[in-house]
C-alpha cells in the first residue's frame, strides 16, 4: 500500500503543474458555478457556451473577471447535484446556476447555500419549494399544450396518439405531459393510447418508440415532450411520414432533417443556449449591478418548421453548434 | 525497527490513511483559498470544516453500505442490489409518511427508522435465502434483485419524487447547537457503523466464522458451522447497511424517489475492494471499507478542486481502484514471499 | 534385464514435501509385454506411472525409452514419444463433445472455422480402431467413466501411443465393463501396444500381466515373470517389512461402555449395511484399498453425507445424519484426510483454525474472549509441540506435519468422546508420526473411541484394539489385534480368501 503513496505523489506533481497557471489572474474574480443535469446532453452544453459567452461580454463591459465554474456530474444524480452545491458553496463560488434533476433532493442544499450568503438561480427545471432568487426557462404546461395544438393541427384534429416523456423524476417532463393532456381533451377527435417513459438517451428513446410503434401500429401522432429520439438517424427511415406525424420539444442541428422530411413538421425550440446566456445576465444584474431581477422569466419558444428552417440553423450556427449541416445554413 | 512499530506500519489501514493524508496535504496546497463571505477571513479552499465535513458526508453513504458490501465480499459473494435496497427503502418510508402524517415529530423520526432499516433487513435476507436455497450465485440472486426491489420502488411510487417531513430532515441536518452550517449526523453514523461492524467481524463469533467461510468454505462445513445460516445472516446485514444510508441519506436530502442511488453499488463494492477486501474471499475489513470510500470520494473532490478536467473523472477513478488492488495484492505476494524465506 | 527393453527406469527418485515418494527406482519393461505395477497404498506405483506420463517430473534418475534418454517436461512430451495414460483424474474437457476432445489440440480448421464433418470423420476413425461405438457428438460430461476411459484410451492411440499406461483403471467399474477393457487391453497387445497396468487388485494382474514389479514404500523390491511368483509370494514382497514393536497403553485397559453403534449405515453407490460399535478405550482400525468406502462411511458418521441412511446411537442416544453440528453435539469429532481442502482455512491463523470449530466455547453472548482462545489454542500447540513461530502463524505457511498438528489440535480442542481420524498421518514427516500416534493412544487410554482409517497397514495394526476390513463399500471381516497380521488383512483388503 505504501506504493499507493508513491503513485500520489506523482499524481500530485502533475497537479502542481495543472494549477500553477491558475494562479496567476488576481482582478476582481465573479465565479458562477454551472451545475446542469448531465454532461453528455448537448442541450447543456449550448447553455455552458451561452452561459460563457455572457461571462465574457459582461467582464468586458463591467470590468470584472467572470468565470463559468463548470460542475455538472457526468451522469443524472440529484443526490450529486445537492452535493456539487455545497462544494461550490465550500469552495467560494460567488453565484450558482442550477437546473435541477430532482427538486425535492436539491431544495435543502439550495436553502443552505443561499444561508450561507450564495445566491442561486434555477434554470430549465425549476425547484419553487426552495430559495432561489430567479428561474429562467419556458412555461412546462404551456409548452405541452402547445406540442398539443401544434400536433392537432397537422393530425386535422383526429388521430391516436401517443406522448414520449422522458425520465418519470423530473418535475418539468411530468408538467409538459400534464399540460399536452390538458389540451388534448379540448379535441375529441384525438385518443391518447398511452404516456411513455425512457431512460434519457437518444438510443434508449427510439428504441421505445420503435417498441410503442410495434404495439400500436394504428398510431398517427407523437408529441414527444423532449427531442430525445430525434438525435437519431433510425426514425428518418423508421418513420412514415405519410402515416405518421411528429411534434417535438427542441430543435438541435441533429433533428433538423426531420423536419426536412416531413416527419416532424414542426419543432418547438428551446433556445437552450438562451438558459446560459440570459441566466449569467441575471446573476450580474443582481450580485454586481444590484438591480431587481423577476422571480420568474419565461423563455419563448421558438416554431421551426421548414419555412424557417434556414434561419434557425444560422442561429444554432451563432450560438456556437459545430454539427449545422452546411445545406440547411443555405436554405432561404 | 520496533516490531509493534513495523505492525503498525505493515497494518493495511496505515497504507490507505498514508494516501488520504497525502491526498489531503496536496489539496491543501494546491486547492488555493477564497474569501468567506460571513467573517470576511481568508479560507483554505480544502482545509476548512464545511469542505471536510462535506467530503465526509459525500462519502457516508457508500462508505455505510460498504461496512455490509464488505461482510458478503469476505464470505465470498457479492451484493450488487445495495443501491436498489436503498431506493425502495427510502421511497417506502417516504411514502408511508406521507400517508400516516404523524404530529409528533419523534414518532416520525422512530417510525421512518424502522422503516427503512426493517425494509433494508428484509430485503438482505430475501437475497441469503435465495442465494442458500437456490444454490445460484450470488452475483445473479442479487443481479436480480436489483432490478426487482428497484422495479418495486417504481411501481409503488409511480416514480414520483416523494418529499419527506421537515422533522426527519432538522434530525439528519443537526447541527447540535452551533450556528454553523455544519451537519456532521451522516459522519457520524458512518463511524458509528464502521466500529460496529470492524467489532462484529473482528470480535465475535459470527464475524470469525464469515472470514472461514470465505477462506475455505469445504473446510468451515467440516467443522461445523451452519454455512447456510451464515449467509443469510450476512445478506441480511448488508440490506441493513443499505436501509440505514437509506435512512440518513434520504433524510439529508430531504425526498426519495426510485431513482436514487442508481449505480451505487458499484462505487460500494469499489470501496470495499480499494480497502483490500479480496472478491475471492476470506479478506477485508470494515474500517478499510470506510478508508475506501472515503479515498474514492476524495478523488472526486480532488478532481474538481485541483481543476482538472471533470470528464476525466471516470478515467481516474476507475485507474485508482485498479491501481490500488494491484498494488495491495503486490503487497500480499511480496509479504508471503518474505514469509516463506523465514 | 531383458534385451532391448522398450522402457528402462534408473534410478528414479521423486520427493513431494514431507514425504520421499520414489527412491532409487530401477528396472525394465519388455517390449510388448503387459507388466503389472504393484505395493500396498502409497507404495509409489502411481507416481512411477505419472512420471513415465510426463505429469511428474523425476528428481534424480534417469528414464530411457527405445534407447534414449528422455526428459519429459509435460504430458505432451510424452505422448510425443509414443506414451499415453489412462487414469481416473481424466484431463477432459467435460463441456466439450467426444469428438472434440479426441481431436483437440488438432482440430481440423478450414480458415478458422471448425470443420465439422472432418472432425467427426476423424473421431469415428480414432473410435473404431478400439472397437468402439461411442456417439462422439455426445458431450464427455455426459458419459459413464468407463466410456470416457474408453475416449482416452481412443485418444492415446490415436496419437500413436506404443506405450499405455493404466492407473487402477477398474476402480470405478462394474464387473461386466471390466471384462471389455482387459479384452482391449489384449488386443492392443497384439498390435503392438506395451502396457503398464499398476494396480492392487491381485486377480486382474494374474489375469492380464506376464511380468509383476512390486514397490514398497517408494522403493523397488522385485520384477518377477508371472509364472514365478504365486499370490502368496506376491503379498509377501508388497508387505514385506517387519512389523515395529510398538505396545499402545490403551491396549491395557479393558473396553468401556459402548460410545457408538452403527447399525445398516448405507449411501447409494458408496457403501452399503455397513455395523459395528465402539466401545469407551478402543481404537477401532479401518483397513480397505483406495475405493473401498473408509473415508466415505467417516463423512456418513460426520453428518457430511445428506444420502446416507441407517441407524447411528451415539452413548446410547440415537443421532441424526444432517450436519456436522448435530455431530458435535453428540460429542463426535472428525480430523478430515484432506487436510488443506477440508481440515484448515490456511489464510487464517493457528489460533482461529484452533477455535473454529468451538468458537461458541470460548464466547459469551457472541462475544469472543480473546484471552481464552489464546489460552486454548496456545495449549494445543504446546501439547502437539507445533513448529511454527506462533499461535498467530498463517497456516499456509506451516508444514505438513505442523498444519496436520493444528487440525487434530482443534478436534482435541472439541472435547469429543468419539474422535474419527481419517489417515492422520499422511505426509507427516517421522518425528511427528511418533508424536500423533502418541496422542492417539492417549485419547483412548482416557477412555474415549478413536476410528482410525489408515491406508498404512503396520499403523491401522499397532495402534488398533480391533480392525474392521472393508472391500468395495463392505465390512468383509474384523480382525481382533491378536491375530492381526499384514498378510491376513492385505488379502481381506484385496478380496483373497484368507
Amino acid at each position: 500500500m505504501n506504493r499507493l503513496g508513491k503513485a500520489f505523489i506523482v499524481l500530485g506533481c502533475v497537479a502542481v503543474l495543472a494549477v500553477a497557471s491558475s494562479f496567476a489572474q488576481a482582478k476582481k474574480t465573479i465565479k458562477i458555478a454551472l451545475i446542469a443535469k448531465n454532461s453528455t446532453n448537448p442541450v447543456f452544453l449550448a447553455a455552458r457556451t451561452g452561459a460563457e459567452a455572457a461571462a465574457k461580454e459582461l467582464s468586458a463591459k463591467h470590468g470584472i473577471d467572470i468565470v463559468i465554474d463548470w460542475r455538472t456530474p457526468p451522469t443524472e444524480d440529484a443526490q450529486v447535484q445537492a452535493q456539487r452545491i455545497a462544494q461550490a458553496v465550500n469552495e467560494g463560488d460567488d453565484a450558482i446556476l442550477v437546473s435541477c434533476s430532482e427538486a425535492g433532493k436539491v431544495t435543502g442544499a439550495i436553502n443552505d447555500a443561499v444561508a450561507r450568503g450564495v445566491p442561486v438561480m434555477t434554470f430549465d427545471s425549476d425547484a419553487p419549494q426552495s430559495k432561489r432568487f430567479a428561474f429562467y426557462g419556458v412555461d412546462d404546461l404551456r409548452t405541452g399544450e402547445q406540442v398539443m395544438s401544434e400536433l392537432a393541427k397537422q393530425l386535422g384534429g383526429k388521430g391516436k396518439i401517443a406522448i414520449l416523456a422522458g425520465n418519470q423524476n423530473a418535475p418539468n417532463l411530468r408538467r409538459r405531459v400534464d399540460g399536452l393532456k390538458k389540451e388534448a381533451a379540448k379535441y375529441p377527435g384525438i385518443q391518447i393510447v398511452g404516456v411513455f417513459n425512457h431512460i434519457e438517451t437518444p438510443q434508449d428513446a427510439a428504441a421505445e418508440v420503435l417498441r410503442v410503434m410495434n404495439a400500436y401500429p394504428d398510431i398517427n401522432g407523437w408529441g414527444f415532450i423532449g427531442g430525445w429520439p430525434l438525435f437519431t438517424k433510425t426514425l428518418l427511415t423508421d418513420l412514415d411520414p405519410n402515416k405518421v406525424k411528429v411534434v417535438s420539444v427542441d430543435a438541435l442541428s441533429a433533428e433538423l432533417p426531420y423536419v426536412e422530411k416531413g416527419i416532424a413538421p414542426v419543432l418547438l425550440a428551446q433556445s437552450t443556449y438562451l438558459w446560459g446566456y440570459v441566466s449569467v445576465e441575471k446573476i450580474i444584474d443582481k450580485l454586481v449591478l444590484k438591480k431587481d431581477v423577476p422571480e420568474i422569466t419565461r423563455m419563448d419558444l421558438v416554431r421551426v418548421s421548414k419555412e424557417n428552417l434556414g434561419t434557425w440553423a444560422r442561429q444554432l450556427k451563432a450560438w456556437g453548434f459545430t454539427d449545422v449541416p452546411e445545406e440547411y445554413l443555405k436554405l432561404p | 525497527m520496533h516490531p509493534t512499530i513495523r505492525r503498525v506500519f505493515n497494518a493495511q489501514q496505515s497504507g490507505l490513511i498514508l494516501v488520504i493524508l497525502l491526498l489531503g496535504a496536496i489539496l491543501t496546497v494546491f486547492a488555493g483559498s477564497h474569501v468567506d463571505r460571513m467573517t470576511g477571513r481568508s479560507v483554505n479552499n480544502f482545509l476548512n470544516f464545511h469542505t471536510l465535513t462535506q467530503t465526509a458526508t459525500d462519502a457516508s453513504f457508500f462508505a455505510i453500505m460498504a461496512v455490509g458490501a464488505t461482510m458478503v465480499i469476505i464470505s465470498g459473494g457479492i451484493d450488487l442490489s445495495v443501491g436498489s435496497i436503498y431506493a425502495l427503502a427510502g421511497t417506502t418510508m417516504a411514502m408511508a409518511l406521507r400517508s400516516w402524517q404523524f404530529s409528533n415529530p419523534f414518532v416520525t423520526v422512530l417510525v421512518a427508522l424502522m422503516l427503512c432499516l426493517g425494509i433494508g433487513l428484509l430485503c438482505g435476507l430475501a437475497n441469503g435465502v435465495m442465494v442458500v436455497g437456490l444454490r445460484v450465485h450470488p452475483f445473479i440472486i442479487t443481479l436480480g434483485m436489483m432490478w426487482v426491489f428497484r422495479g418495486i420502488a417504481f411501481v409503488m411510487s409511480k416514480a414520483e419524487s416523494i418529499l419527506v417531513p421537515d422533522a426527519l430532515t432538522s434530525v439528519v441536518k443537526t447541527t447540535f447547537g452551533s450556528s454553523s452550517a455544519l451537519y456532521p449526523l451522516p459522519m457520524l453514523v458512518m463511524i458509528a457503523v464502521t466500529a460496529l461492524g470492524a467489532i462484529y467481524l473482528s470480535r465475535t463469533v459470527m464475524g470469525r466464522h464469515i472470514y472461514a467461510i470465505g477462506g475455505n468454505s469445504e473446510a468451515s462445513r467440516y467443522s461445523g458451522l451452519r454455512l447456510g445460516r451464515i449467509l443469510i445472516g450476512v445478506y441480511a446485514l448488508s440490506g441493513l447497511t443499505a436501509g440505514i444510508a437509506a435512512f440518513v441519506g434520504i433524510s439529508y436530502y430531504g425526498s426519495a424517489t426510485c431513482g436514487d442511488a442508481t449505480g451505487y453499488e458499484l462505487y460500494v463494492i469499489a470501496s470495499a475492494v480499494v480497502g483490500g477486501a479480496s472478491l475471492s474471499g476470506g479478506k477485508g475489513s470494515a474500517i478499510n471499507a470506510m478508508l475506501g470510500a472515503v479515498l474514492i470520494v476524495l478523488i472526486r473532490q480532488a478532481i474538481r478542486q485541483l481543476h482538472f478536467d471533470q470528464n476525466y473523472e471516470w478515467i481516474i477513478i476507475g485507474s485508482a481502484i485498479v491501481i490500488a488492488v494491484v498494488l495491495d495484492q503486490l503487497n500480499t505476494r511480496l509479504t508471503a514471499k518474505r514469509l516463506a524465506k523465514g | 534385464m531383458a534385451d532391448n527393453p522398450i522402457i528402462r527406469f534408473q534410478g528414479i527418485g521423486k520427493r513431494f514435501p514431507g514425504v520421499q515418494a520414489l527412491r532409487d527406482v530401477s528396472f525394465d519393461v519388455a517390449r510388448g509385454s503387459c507388466h503389472a505395477l504393484c505395493g500396498e497404498n502409497g507404495a509409489g506405483k502411481s507416481t512411477l506411472g505419472k512420471i513415465l506420463a510426463g505429469i511428474y517430473t523425476p528428481d534424480e534418475g534417469e528414464l530411457i525409452v527405445d534407447g534414449k534418454a528422455v526428459r519429459f517436461g509435460s504430458p505432451s512430451d510424452a505422448m510425443a514419444a509414443g506414451i499415453g495414460i489412462v487414469h481416473q483424474e481424466l484431463a477432459f474437457c467435460e463441456n466439450l463433445t467426444v469428438a472434440e476432445n479426441l481431436c483437440l489440440g488438432r482440430l481440423p480448421a478450414r480458415a478458422t472455422f471448425v470443420s465439422r464433418r472432418e472432425l467427426l470423420r476423424r473421431a469415428r476413425e480414432y473410435l473404431a480402431a478400439i472397437q468402439s461405438k461411442i456417439d462422439p457428438t455426445r458431450l464427455v460430461g455426459a458419459l459413464p467413466v468407463s466410456q470416457q476411459q474408453l475416449v482416452q484410451i481412443a485418444a492415446a492411440v490415436s496419437h500413436g501411443a506404443r506405450i499405455l499406461i493404466f492407473d487402477e483403471p477398474t476402480s470405478s467399474l462394474s464387473q461386466i465393463e471390466s471384462e471389455h477393457l482387459f479384452e482391449l487391453i489384449k488386443q492392443l497387445q497384439t498390435q503392438g501396444v506395451t502396457a503398464i497396468y499398476v494396480s492392487h487388485r491381485l486377480e486382474e494382474i494374474y489375469r492380464l500381466c506376464d511380468t509383476i514389479t512390486v514397490l514398497r514404500d517408494g522403493q523397488h523390491v522385485g520384477t518377477k515373470p508371472v509364472t514365478e511368483l504365486d499370490q502368496g509370494g506376491l503379498v509377501q514382497m508388497m508387505i514385506g517389512r517387519a512389523l515395529e514393536a510398538y505396545f499402545p497403553g490403551h491396549l491395557q485397559a479393558k473396553p468401556g461402555e459402548e460410545l457408538l453403534r452403527v447399525e445398516n449405515l448405507s449411501s447409494p453407490g458408496k457403501f452399503e449395511n455397513i455395523s459395528f460399535q465402539l466401545r469407551a478405550g478402543e481404537v477401532l482400525g479401518f483397513a480397505g484399498l483406495v475405493g473401498a468406502g473408509r473415508t466415505e462411511i467417516a463423512e456418513a458418521l460426520f453428518g457430511l453425507d445428506r444420502l446416507a441412511t441407517g441407524r447411528v446411537y451415539v452413548n446410547g442416544k440415537p443421532m441424526p445424519l444432517r450436519h456436522p453440528s448435530i455431530a458435535m453435539r453428540h460429542h463426535v469429532g472428525m480430523v478430515p484426510e484432506d487436510r488443506k481442502r477440508h481440515g484448515l482455512v490456511l489464510m487464517m491463523n493457528g489460533r482461529e483454525n484452533t477455535s473454529l470449530p468451538t468458537l461458541e466455547r470460548f464466547a459469551g453472548l457472541g462475544w469472543v474472549h480473546p484471552a481464552a482462545e489464546r489460552r486454548v489454542a496456545k495449549k494445543y500447540f504446546d501439547l502437539l509441540h507445533v513448529k511454527a513461530p506462533s499461535i498467530e502463524s498463517v497456516a499456509a505457511g506451516m508444514s505438513g506435519g505442523n498444519q496436520q498438528k493444528v487440525v487434530l489440535g482443534k478436534w482435541l480442542a472439541a472435547d469429543c468422546r468419539v474422535l474419527i481420524v481419517d489417515e492422520p498421518t499422511r505426509g507427516v514427516d517421522v518425528g511427528a508420526k511418533a508424536e500423533i500416534h502418541g496422542l492417539i493412544d492417549e485419547l483412548a487410554n482416557k477412555g474415549n473411541g478413536v476410528l482410525l482409517i489408515s491406508s498404512e497397514l503396520p499403523e491401522v495394526i499397532n495402534l488398533s484394539t480391533r480392525i474392521l476390513v472393508l472391500r468395495n463399500g463392505q465390512i468383509t471381516g474384523e480382525v481382533s489385534r491378536a491375530n492381526a497380521s499384514q498378510e491376513t488383512l492385505m488379502r481381506l483388503m484385496a478380496g483373497l480368501c484368507a
